[in-house]
């Protein structure tokens, strides 16, 4: 059964319900004091005064003295009670979204900037918060307040009741009429703002590159565009919200005239007192605060309803690659079998077409071929990144998703071509593997990933304090810190993507040398194009267009009249190209 | 926004027309005063009742270091006569917007939003009309919420009982030989570029459609024919440019079998004018309505428990999914919610209308040859 908006918030702020209800009941009494105030208001200004009785004025000072110092007191407690609720329920849902934005499917980052997440993780939720914690209980209030103010109008005069509830109809024409504007404003005040963000946080994130092309001005000038937009919706959505407001003053305001006019003839004609009408009049004028503050409330949840369908989009965000609830995980032996399998994004081209082949404990396989030809693809299947559309990937000969992903990723680790490093120590960073590690077990990691010997010799050592990016260590040097936090897993797959292709020779004869005690005693997938670097590989698998072309080891593959050679022979690869050309063209030329 | 279901009732239509990114577009002081006068022009009131209002703006998203435009109108349509004429006014100021440059380009998506839009099909005919009449050429809708649709174009290949069976002309067993050509056409663009390849196919004794590569121009080239049989061992038929023209429905792009034939991922369903997708859970969960023999059980209901039953045995139902009823539920669900399957007393059965829905592929207007709106 599907739950309503309002519903989902109700089990947000369910484990706050005692302290809603006591915060509610603060505000019962807060209206309940604030009723009472006209009563006395009347008697000192209707009958104390004009008939000089000196006790009555000093009792009513006294009962309005204590009903203001109650009513701060009671405020106080109530805002206090909102502070707490407020900060909880922030602290919830960010938690709540952080978990689940990491359960995420890769698709889903790929997808989206950085900037326009962390925009629902912090500004949605303050919405959000701001609705449960003022807005709702607001409504409430005011609801009540309205409803008890209507009541006692009627109790001392319908008349006056009926002439001051008589303009409530016009406020809801109001509302039908800006609400709709207001909303999609709203919605499109928060777009703007993740928009912004997100070209912040990527202009900053490529900020050497867009220095090396002097993209500066170019970058503020598109920026620059985007605020101007933001300010100018926030500028139209406040307008209309001030419209809304303005009217709505308007129309109470008739409301008070029409019963100044029906009350003042009433006193004229001896119906009613002078206490009577000071006291109904402050009565119509606490009516139509509470219907103000309930038009106002909406103009609140408006934006925040919005907010809160940002935050359930993303907590109903359902990961593509699904854990399952009983999935294996035991020790992973390192066996992986691709069975015809394929991948496709939806209604995108086919990236993998029906894949196989077989992995031992042990082994290393290379996967070669030319730019888009599914070698990353594979990787991230293995990884289980993404999710198969056909065929069967097996571990140990079971389907990988009959794995539970925690398992099947302790016992992997990927060393990309682009490393990227914490801001924080080297030790921390190659503890990022395994955080239980112990100190020796990480300088042994980065002894066999070559990287001890430039790490000793740094001022602080393993202590030493990394950049956003590593940014004071060379490429070789960030790369062999990358390969001591894949070593340290002691993973039994480990994946190579790419990772010695930007190195100088020097750098990547190192992190060869570290690579060859990474791949002893686990199954390596390595992807690259240098020949030096899958060589040595005991398969290596030629993919062309998402299609195993060739299967073999070097020496076979390059006796071999295909793809392989083609790829690191060109002179053969040119020569052989001419030939079959001419020998077509001479068909063609018979024809 | 007005949101009652009844076609005489006041209804605000919001159309959003999203251009295609550019990275050299700039949205100056020219491009917002041109675009403010231009709106004043198509101004209709919506009385404020619509997302948009009925005095067109424009926005733009950035999209990386592109920027795309976005042009938002309104239109509040009080009697059911004047609504043509007032959806046609938007497309129309869509279009002269963009001729005039005051987007970053041609529109590649458009989007309209109305109460219940996915149920009201007069309301989507009028649409429809509307377009057509504004840009000279027809549309389909997809589905993308109860109240969003997405204005696009489809090409239907066959209907999703002979996708499901696999027996009409789109036949997975081709794609190989399809994509062999389109590997060969892609690497050698400008040895063919005087000709458009297609396949013709055609039904033969057995399952598998017979299936036939042709390409068109002004005379038969044989270098062509030879080049694309040594490199892919298919021998390309010539077909002239007046056949080609007299038989158009004969023939299938490359690119459109490519895509019918395939059997993974999901499919687009088109349900009279309203295209909605269909998961691969979805798909899989389709075959439960199916006998042994793969014919469609159009009329009978099915329970719970027998849904059940089958769905454990099924293997068109992924070995992970086929034990978790939770899995059967929500799909279930979505099914009915979007009209694929009926629902009576807990039992389901085929959408009445099943038989009739037709395996397409939608394209967004701007993926359509670009076209430029």
């Amino acid at each position: 059964m599907k739950q309503t908006i309002w519903a989902r918030v109700y089990d947000i702020i369910s484990p706050y319900k005692l302290r809603m209800v006591f915060s509610m009941a603060t505000l019962l009494v807060l209206t309940g004091l604030g009723l009472l105030s006209p009563i006395w208001a009347a008697k000192l200004l209707g009958k104390a005064l004009p008939n000089g009785d000196s006790e009555l004025f000093i009792q009513c000072i006294i009962i309005l003295a204590s009903i203001h110092v109650l009513t701060s007191l009671i405020s106080y407690v109530y805002s206090f009670q909102m502070r707490i609720l407020g900060g909880r329920l922030v602290f919830d849902l960010r938690r709540k979204m952080y978990d689940h934005l990491q359960k995420l499917s890769l698709g889903y980052y790929e997808a989206r900037s950085s900037g326009e997440i962390i925009s629902r993780m912090m500004n949605d939720v303050n919405a959000v918060t701001s609705l449960l914690t003022g807005t709702v209980l607001n409504t409430l209030i005011s609801s009540v307040k309205a409803l008890a103010l209507i009541g006692v109008l009627f109790y001392y005069n319908g008349m006056v009741a009926t002439v001051a509830i008589a303009v409530l109809p016009l406020h809801f024409i109001g509302y039908f009429i800006f609400r709709a504007r207001i909303s999609h404003l709203s919605w499109k005040s928060s777009e703007k703002m993740a928009q912004i963000y997100g070209k912040v946080s990527e202009v900053f994130g490529a900020i050497k590159m867009v220095k090396s092309h002097s993209g500066e001005r170019r970058e503020s000038r598109s920026l620059i565009t985007q605020m101007r937009e933001s300010y100018e919706i926030d500028l139209h959505s406040g307008n209309l919200s001030k419209i809304w407001g303005q009217a709505t003053g308007n129309i109470s305001y008739v409301g008070e005239v029409l019963v100044m006019l029906v009350c003042g003839f009433s006193v004229l004609g001896a119906e009613l007192t002078l206490e009577e009408y000071i006291m109904l009049m402050s009565y119509v004028g606490m009516l139509y605060a509470p219907i103000s503050e309930l038009i106002g409330v909406v103009q609140q949840i408006l934006p925040a309803k919005v907010g809160i369908r940002r935050v359930f989009e993303v907590l109903d965000t359902a990961p593509e690659v699904v854990d399952p609830p009983n999935g294996f995980r035991g020790v992973i032996q390192g066996k992986i079998e691709f069975k015809d399998v394929s991948f496709a994004y939806p209604q995108g081209d086919q990236v993998l077409r029906h894949i196989s082949f077989v992995a031992r404990p042990g082994e290393v396989v290379a996967f070669v071929g030319p730019s888009g030809s599914g070698k990353t693809t594979i990787a991230n299947l293995i990884a289980r990144f993404y999710d198969r559309e056909e065929g069967q990937i097996l571990i140990d000969g079971s389907d990988i998703q009959k794995y539970q992903l925690r398992t099947l990723r302790e016992q992997t680790s990927i060393v990309l071509q682009e490393t990227y490093l914490f801001r924080g120590t080297i030790l921390d960073n190659i503890r990022y593997g395994k955080p239980e590690a112990t100190r020796e077990e990480i300088e042994i990691a980065a002894k066999q990933a070559n990287a001890h010997e430039f790490i000793s010799i740094l001022p602080n050592g393993y202590l030493s304090i990394l950049g956003a990016n590593g940014t004071r260590l060379s490429g070789g040097q960030r790369q062999r810190i990358a390969i001591a936090r894949a070593l340290i897993r002691d993973p039994k797959i480990l994946i190579l993507d790419e990772a010695t292709s930007a190195l100088d020779t020097v750098s990547e004869a190192k992190v060869q040398e570290a690579l060859q005690h990474l791949m002893q005693t686990r199954t390596t997938f390595v992807i690259a194009h240098r020949l030096s670097t899958i060589k040595s590989a005991d398969k290596i698998v030629v993919l062309n267009e998402g299609r195993v072309e060739q299967i073999g080891s070097h020496d076979e593959l390059f006796a071999e009249d295909g793809l392989y050679r083609e790829l690191y022979d060109p002179e053969w690869a040119k020569k052989r190209s001419k030939l079959r050309d001419e020998r077509i063209r001479r068909l063609a030329d018979v024809a | 926004m007005v949101s009652l279901k009844g076609n005489s009732i006041p209804t605000v239509f919001d159309f959003t027309a999203h251009c295609e990114p550019s990275a050299h577009f700039q949205f100056s002081r020219r491009v917002r005063n041109d675009f403010a006068a231009l709106a004043d022009d198509y101004a209709q009131s919506t009385l404020m009742l619509g997302s948009y209002g009925g005095k067109a703006r424009l926005q733009t998203d950035v999209q990386g270091i592109g920027v795309a435009t976005r042009m938002e109108v309104g239109r509040l349509s009080l009697l059911r006569g004047r609504r043509k004429n007032l959806l046609q006014s938007a497309f129309v100021f869509f279009r002269e917007a963009c001729d005039k440059g005051l987007g970053s380009g041609p529109v590649v998506r458009l989007l309209v939003r109305f109460p219940e839009a996915s149920d009201r099909g007069e309301e989507r005919k009028l649409i429809g009309l509307a377009f057509k009449e504004a840009y000279g050429i027809g549309c389909s809708f997809l589905s993308r919420e109860q109240n969003l649709l997405e204005l696009g174009h489809c090409t239907t290949y066959q209907s999703v009982i002979q996708y499901l069976r696999e027996d009409g002309l789109y036949h997975s067993a081709h794609r190989d030989e399809i994509e062999k050509v389109q590997r060969q056409l892609h690497q050698e663009v400008g040895r063919y570029e005087n000709h458009k390849f297609y396949v013709r196919p055609e039904s033969a004794d057995g399952p598998v459609p017979k299936l036939v590569f042709c390409y068109t121009g002004d005379q038969p080239d044989r270098g062509v024919e030879a080049y694309i049989e040594g490199y892919t061992e298919v021998r390309p038929e010539f077909v002239s440019s007046d056949q080609f023209q007299r038989d158009r429905d004969l023939y299938v792009k490359l690119k459109d079998y490519e895509r019918a034939s395939r059997r993974f991922g999901g499919i687009w369903v088109l349900q009279g004018d309203l295209v909605r997708f269909l998961s691969p859970p979805q798909i899989g969960l389709i075959y439960l309505f199916f006998n042994e023999d793969l014919q469609p059980e159009l009329d009978a209901y099915f329970s719970w428990e027998k849904l059940r039953a089958l769905q454990e045995r099924s293997k068109y139902i992924d070995p992970s999914l086929r034990y978790s009823p939770t899995f059967l539920e929500v799909v279930l669900e979505g099914m009915v919610r979007s009209g694929f399957l009926e629902e009576r007393d807990g039992a389901y059965r085929l959408f009445p209308g099943f038989a009739d829905y037709q395996h397409v592929s939608f394209y967004e207007l701007g993926e359509f040859g670009k076209v430029n709106l």
